[in-house]
């Protein structure tokens, strides 16, 4: 009875077995005719999904150019991952990534050695979240992690290539969708996309042309006190340089050896004064003063009363050589060291300029006035000093002409623009 | 015992359809195989239409990147480096790459160069001369001096519309001159740096059905600014 119940159950079940898979078979058949009639869709799809990783590609590439320019022209440290450091022995991007001659302002790009090979130092940053995370390494490869993630984060790589044009450099930006393949050196994985552009960036220095005397003033010199004078440069030579009359009866001038003192005093100079204060300016900066004072290297402070700790902060908060404009008059009471041979500092004043007091400033004071008093002989400025009308006082300060200190300002310091007509992508 | 309900079963599957049952069966087929038939034609024609309407944008898309990808690059220069001024240089080199065509008016052609030399020698070589423009229906690219290649098919895509809208915005370098432009001084003083982008269109329809137009469009910026004129001396 067992047998006979079975058998007839079994081709009932079978049948229906049978009717599923003939089901499966055909809906399955249906799936192949649906995906086979709609390959152009799936077609377009993929076009676009190539179309968008190229564009994200480049324009990561991109974005890492304008990155660099920035970073370049904030003259302020930074830390290892490329944010601002209050670490004072930290150096600033630029610093990080080139070297440049003071005399002669060549560029070249700093390599370290690592493992007996050297390797260039390349900045590189990643896509994470909502902003970028970057690595600034300063002395071995990159140190980023690609984040972990189902969104595809765009990154790009940096390198710096050197030119045989002093000031100019060349940047060259990898981006990738993300973080691998071109946009980590050595690396093997490959990436959907990735594209590369190269820019040339020139330094517009923060002074254009030192000038040629120790002390320049498009009016009257007067000094009561025992100023000395100095300019040991041949190439310059003058220690006084004034559009109208020198007063100092008890200056201490002294120039290259050999060289007579009336020949370090260039009063009522009628090309001096003629030359309007604008030009003067931009004589010696080479652009006009809203224009400099605009550069992303400068800082500007505004002082009410007394300037000195404004300026010192501003000094302090500077990673190279500072670019500060005052806004209005400028009051420094000494004692005061502003700057150093190393790091000098520029400082524009739209104001007078009143110094006080036993005061050393490595670099270049350029003012609308100038007046410096009860200083003694301990007070120093290496440099120069530049007045657009008058300078007066009664200092005993020494002012001395330092080629050094001005190349400096000039080559290394200021601000990274693009070279029109370098741009590439190929 | 067994043997016989066996028999006995397999006798009234093998009974047969009746006249009835066979007309029902083969109507309803009928009608669900015209239903079928009419689905599939359905089905093929919007296909048809879909292929075509996205083989028009893919075509045209295509166009627009590579009108835009060389556009870009124009008035590179090899030599870049050498248009910077450095101390006691009277003058700096002319970027010899400048030339660009249209400069104002919006047009259905242009005409520029970039530099594609390993070493750069200072002049635009046949091969350095690039430019589009729209003939017979098609949009062409010049490869050398006077060897133009059609970027779009024209058997299966019309062109109907191809323009290059030029934009330029000035900025002034006067604040870089040590002197000022002397009053009724040509245009050419003081300096200025131009930022030019192209507003580019292209239109098309299909060969075969006239109905069927798309149009794409894309803001180009040229990346290489050129620097014109100079400071009084």
């Amino acid at each position: 009875m067992r047998v006979h119940a079975s058998s007839m159950n079994s081709p009932r079940a079978q049948r229906g077995a049978a009717a599923l898979v003939v089901t499966l078979l055909l809906f399955f058949a249906m799936l192949i005719a649906a995906a086979f009639a709609n390959r152009n869709l799936l077609l377009e799809q993929r076009s676009a999904a190539n179309q968008y990783r190229a564009t994200q590609a480049f324009e990561a590439a991109e974005a890492g150019l304008e990155w660099a320019a920035a970073q370049l022209n904030a003259n302020r440290r930074i830390g290892a991952d490329c944010s601002p450091s209050t670490d004072p022995t930290a150096e600033s991007f630029r610093s990080r990534y080139l070297q440049i001659s003071p005399h002669t302002g060549v560029l070249t790009p700093i390599t370290v050695s690592v493992a007996g090979s050297a390797i260039a130092l390349r900045p590189s940053c990643v896509r994470a979240g909502s902003g970028w995370s970057c690595s600034c390494p300063a002395n071995g490869p990159s140190t980023l992690i690609p984040p972990t993630g189902p969104t595809a984060a765009a990154a790009f790589v940096l390198q710096f290539l050197a030119t045989d044009k002093p000031g100019v450099l060349r940047v060259r930006s990898t981006g990738c969708t993300h973080l691998a393949g071109a946009c980590v050196p050595g690396s093997t994985t490959r990436v959907d996309a990735s594209a590369q552009v190269e820019v040339a960036l020139g330094l517009v220095g923060g002074l254009r042309t030192p000038p040629a005397a120790t002390l320049t003033a498009r009016g009257n010199v007067v000094s009561s006190g025992a100023l000395g004078v100095h300019n040991a440069d041949p190439s310059t030579g003058l220690a006084i340089n004034a559009g109208g009359a020198f007063t100092a009866p008890l200056a201490r001038l002294s120039g290259p050896a050999g060289t007579p003192v009336s020949s370090l005093l260039a009063g009522n100079d009628a090309a001096l004064a003629a030359l309007p204060a604008a030009r003067f300016f931009a004589a010696h900066f080479g652009v006009d003063k809203a224009a400099w004072a605009a550069q992303p290297a400068v800082t500007r402070i505004r002082c009410t009363a007394d300037c000195s700790a404004a300026l010192l902060a501003a000094v302090a908060t500077a990673a190279d050589g500072a670019l500060i404009q005052v806004d209005g008059d400028l009051d420094l009471t000494g004692p005061l060291v502003l700057g150093s041979a190393q790091k000098p500092v520029a400082i524009v004043v739209s104001g007078g300029a009143r110094l006080d007091g036993d005061i050393t400033l490595h670099g270049l004071l350029y003012a609308q006035s100038m007046s410096w008093n009860h200083a003694t002989r301990g007070a120093l400025v290496r440099g120069a000093l530049l007045s657009e009308t008058s300078f007066e006082g009664d200092a005993d300060a020494d002012l001395v002409f330092d080629t050094a200190v001005l190349d400096r300002l000039r080559n290394t310091t200021g601000s990274f623009a693009r070279v029109g007509g370098s741009w590439r992508d190929f | 015992m067994t043997t016989i309900s066996r028999r006995a079963s397999r006798s009234a599957l093998q009974r047969g359809l009746s006249l009835v049952e066979l007309m029902v069966g083969a109507a309803i087929s009928l009608f669900i195989a015209a239903a079928g038939a009419a689905l599939l034609a359905g089905n093929l024609r919007e296909n048809r239409a879909l292929m075509l309407e996205s083989r028009l944008t893919h075509d045209l898309r295509t166009a627009a990147d590579l009108v835009s990808r060389d556009l870009r690059r124009a008035g590179y220069w090899g030599s870049a480096t050498e248009g910077v001024w450095a101390t006691g240089a009277t003058h700096v080199a002319a970027n010899p790459y400048a030339a660009l065509a249209p400069a104002a008016a919006a047009s259905d052609a242009i005409s520029f160069s970039y530099s594609r030399d390993a070493t750069e020698n200072q002049r635009v070589d046949a091969n350095e001369q690039f430019g589009f423009r729209l003939r017979r229906g098609a949009i062409e690219m010049q490869l050398g001096t006077d060897n133009w290649q059609a970027l779009t098919d024209a058997g299966t895509l019309k062109i109907t519309a191809f323009s290059l809208a030029p934009s330029v915005q000035d900025i002034s370098l006067e604040s870089f001159c040590a002197q000022p432009c002397a009053v009724g001084s040509p245009a050419t003083c003081p300096p200025h740096q131009q930022v030019r982008s192209f507003g580019l269109v292209i239109t098309g329809q299909l060969a075969t059905d006239a109905h069927l137009s798309r149009s794409v469009q894309s803001q180009v910026r040229l990346r290489n600014d050129p620097v014109i004129g100079a400071c009084s001396v």
